[in-house]
């Protein structure tokens, strides 16, 4: 249960968007969440609307997935155009209600807002959705590869991301054992007021981390006598290969780009 | 005989502690050679791994690999030369999926791509984990992950490779699997192994056995030569396999039974001949 929270993320495919390099999703995520804002009439947000929904569709996945992702999100949405609606004083009365009135502009912006929100939040769930959070992690790795001239410790820091998400599943797996092994002696974790709660999370938490420890002991020392000593000398199993696919849409990002640009008043 | 281990009037103290751990250990290891060390919790069996991969240095004595003295400067190369299976399956899991962990090691020794892949198949084929090559850890068994880390260690090209109580968290079918693999590793390959443990069950696959008590080998033999002991092994803690206690206790019972039983099989033939040859009497 609690393992498909987090790992179940990832929709297994083999569409266009999946085999882009990592390097290009971050990178046209990157772009895209500042581009959103050059948007600011109805052509403009047409376009973009565009190329999301084609973005979506070339990727193969289900609605549903989608619809899930965007589900906690949604009142934040509902909300922002409410308060673009109730604020905006400026253009035609369109109706009175109450004494509360509503203006045109107010319904346009609004809807432009809570667009733009919704469609970087579509874009980013696309990037989750189509790729593993180990191909994350090195294209992350391959991108910031360049700090390396200044000593920030580049291939270390994605190491310890990628034990952690190999972790993740065993923590998990050993919270849950935990937890019944406590309830089986009578610790209460989900009743009882808050500050009770929190008492019985001890139980929980201490030997979960004098475990964690003794795991990364352990994890170390294997990690020794199978040869690591850092990143020096290593060789990569996990190449990332920049093709075709990965050029043209970087290029069509750009024409998106400039479009806007022209497009935009 | 090639040795390939060999431990020269090894001893060993922790910090803190005034007694030794280990002491006035020598034994070799030849070349395509079983050798089982077994022994009680605290005899000092998996200190001698840590020695022995250059995990904690020896207070006196020395140690060679491959002709190798192994101290500070050589432990790296040492490294390359054993290869090490532990006893918990998941913290000697490096890798998200199963081909990324056998890739781990090859990485760190700079093996390049296309010999990695190579080496990859060939060792995840060796102990028949070829179809598993894109399984997360959390969705293999105990047994399996233990086989992946066995797979670590052979596609690094090691000399030796020592199983320190590799068996000891499984269940009965992944103690079965784990074994067979490496057995028909040392049938097909000729692997030396170093087999550490403290189930006498383990011991019946072995060329020769060391018997480790209180930081010394107090016996070294055939697993034959070292069953004979029994009684002698049972007051150092050990358990003896179940074959064994049951022939004893059926000679206590004068049932006339010739040899010392370590494996069910040869009990059970022995079992049967004479009761047949019993109920053949009794009918005449």
């Amino acid at each position: 249960m609690m393992n498909s929270m987090i790992i179940g993320k990832y929709v297994p495919g083999d569409s266009l968007i999946h085999r882009l390099d990592p390097r290009t999703k971050l990178i046209m995520m990157f772009i895209y969440v500042f581009i959103v804002f050059l948007a600011n009439n109805g052509w403009t947000y047409g376009l973009l609307t565009c190329f999301t929904c084609a973005l979506f569709v070339l990727s193969r996945i289900p609605i549903t997935f989608m619809l899930k992702g965007l589900k906690p999100i949604l009142w934040v949405i509902v909300f922002t155009f409410l308060l673009h609606v109730l604020l905006t004083k400026e253009g035609h009365v369109v109706f009175q209600w109450f004494g509360i009135e509503v203006y045109d502009k107010g319904i346009q912006q609004g809807a432009f807002i809570s667009l733009r929100f919704l469609l970087l939040i579509v874009v980013t769930t696309l990037l989750t959705l189509t790729t593993t959070p180990i191909e994350v992690t090195d294209g992350m790795e391959s991108l910031l590869s360049p700090l390396k001239k200044w000593n920030i410790p580049v291939h270390e820091l994605a190491l310890m991301m990628s034990i952690s998400l190999r972790f993740i599943p065993t923590l998990m797996e050993e919270t849950e054992k935990i937890m019944k092994a406590q309830m089986a002696r009578g610790v209460d974790f989900s009743s009882g007021p808050l500050s009770e709660r929190m008492k019985a999370m001890t139980a929980l938490l201490v030997p979960l981390f004098i475990s964690a420890f003794k795991r990364a002991e352990e994890l170390a020392v294997a990690m020794e006598v199978r040869g690591y000593r850092g990143g020096n000398y290593r060789t990569k199993w996990r190449e990332l290969t920049w093709k075709r696919a990965d050029t043209v849409f970087m290029l069509l990002l750009t024409l998106l780009a400039i479009a806007l640009c022209l497009l935009r008043s | 005989m090639e040795v390939v281990v060999r431990v020269e009037d090894v001893s060993f103290q922790y910090a803190n502690e005034n007694i030794y751990a280990l002491q006035n250990i020598s034994f070799q290891v030849y070349k395509g050679e079983w050798v089982t060390i077994v022994g009680h919790n605290g005899s000092g069996k998996s200190t001698l791994a840590k020695l022995l991969i250059g995990l904690l240095p020896s207070t006196s004595g020395t140690i060679h690999v491959c002709g190798i003295p192994l101290n500070e400067e050589t432990v790296w190369d040492v490294r390359k030369r054993l290869g090490i299976v532990f006893q918990n399956p998941d913290n000697q899991f490096v890798g998200t999926t199963v081909q990324d962990d056998v890739a781990f090691g090859l990485e760190n020794q700079g093996i390049q791509k296309d010999e990695m892949s190579k080496r990859i198949n060939e060792a995840l084929k060796k102990v028949k984990m070829e179809d598993f090559i894109h399984h997360e850890p959390h969705r293999l068994s105990g047994g399996q992950k233990q086989r992946v880390a066995i797979a670590s260690a052979i596609a690094l090209q090691p000399n030796v490779i020592i199983l320190d109580e590799a068996t000891s968290m499984l269940d009965p079918s992944g103690k079965k699997e784990v074994l067979h693999v490496m057995e028909s590793l040392r049938r097909e390959h000729h692997m030396t192994v170093i087999s550490i443990t403290h189930d006498l069950n383990e011991v019946a696959k072995a060329d020769r056995v060391l018997v480790m008590n209180k930081g010394r080998i107090v016996l070294e033999g055939t697993p034959a030569h070292i069953f004979s002991y029994g009684s002698k092994l049972e007051q150092m803690g050990l358990d003896l396999p179940f074959s064994l206690q049951l022939s004893q206790q059926l000679k206590q019972k004068h049932i006339p039974l010739t040899m010392d039983h370590l494996n069910m099989e040869g009990l059970v033939s022995e079992l049967w001949t004479l009761y047949s040859a019993m109920s053949n009497t009794v009918t005449k």
